[in-house]
């Protein structure tokens, strides 16, 4: 009978010593530990800021139902102020006021942010997750 | 004294066990794969803007549709860059092929709001009705 093609245990593969052959298992393994360790240096932590893009004109604070907030974020003298929640204030004074507002005030409430084309993108982005965070809902105007 | 190469100095009937090499190249492929796709969505040059806390902690669904705006205002879309005019276009066809696929908009933490205007109203005229502003976690 042909032994060429009889089947061989994991055992008789490593020549002589009957021990198993370690070696292509401690290659993959540490091929796949580099790859977790990129991956997750790439990958990165990040938060998914949720933003409705409502379709139409600017709808008219007057006309809004009650839960609606419309804040207007602009600068001026390179300051990023905030109007429409509370007073006209600096953006740093905002999100603090936002923070320490109790959650069950913003729940559920609509924030509808106008923002000046010159206003930096990464502070709209913080005033976004301030909201967010106390859990209010927001739309990019 | 001559030099001899590594199958000279193998035993008779000794053979160079591939089993490793191969093992390690199918990984290493893999890798590449896997790590290509997340580049892909992650468009070179961009910065993201950091945030304390908010947003999603992950992706509710598969992959995305990523709009980068560079800090110079150029667009991206999914690794590739488009000009404003032509990305409403784009969108249009993407969410029809993909209408689950989540809008991600991946914009540079130097630029400022008129430079992503022109991707959040393109998603807009799109019918897109929300999309995901990503940020680093920190700050």
């Amino acid at each position: 009978m042909n032994t060429r093609f009889q089947r061989r245990s994991i055992l008789d593969r490593a020549p002589g010593s009957g021990v198993p052959n370690m070696t292509p298992m401690v290659d993959v393994t540490l091929v796949i530990l580099i790859f977790f360790m990129a991956s997750a240096t790439i990958a990165g932590p990040e938060w998914f800021l949720r933003a409705e893009l409502p379709e139409g004109r600017p709808t008219s604070a007057l006309a809004l139902p009650s839960p609606v907030v419309r804040a207007e974020v602009f600068t001026r003298d390179n300051a990023t102020l905030v109007r429409g929640i509370g007073p006209e204030r600096p953006i740093e004074d905002a999100i603090n006021a936002i923070a320490a507002m109790d959650p069950s005030t913003a729940d559920g409430l609509v924030v509808e942010i106008q923002t000046a084309d010159e206003t930096p993108y990464a502070e709209v982005v913080r005033l976004h997750a301030a909201l967010v965070d106390a859990g209010a809902d927001v739309r990019l105007r | 004294m001559m030099r001899r190469s590594v199958l000279d100095r193998a035993p008779a009937g000794a053979r160079i066990n591939v089993t490793p090499m191969i093992d390690v190249v199918m990984c290493l492929i893999v890798f590449y794969l896997m790590v290509g796709q997340l580049a892909l969505n992650r468009a070179a040059g961009v910065r993201i803007p950091q945030t304390a806390a908010g947003g999603l902690a992950a992706p509710t669904s598969g992959d995305p549709i990523v709009i980068a705006v560079l800090p110079d205002g150029a667009l991206m879309l999914d690794g590739e860059p488009i000009a404003a005019d032509r990305l409403t276009g784009e969108l249009t066809g993407r969410t029809a092929r993909r209408p689950d696929a989540r809008i991600e908009i991946r914009a540079d933490r130097n630029a400022s709001y008129g430079l992503v205007r022109p991707a959040l109203t393109a998603a807009r005229n799109a019918s897109i009705a929300e999309v995901d502003l990503v940020t680093e976690r920190g700050g």
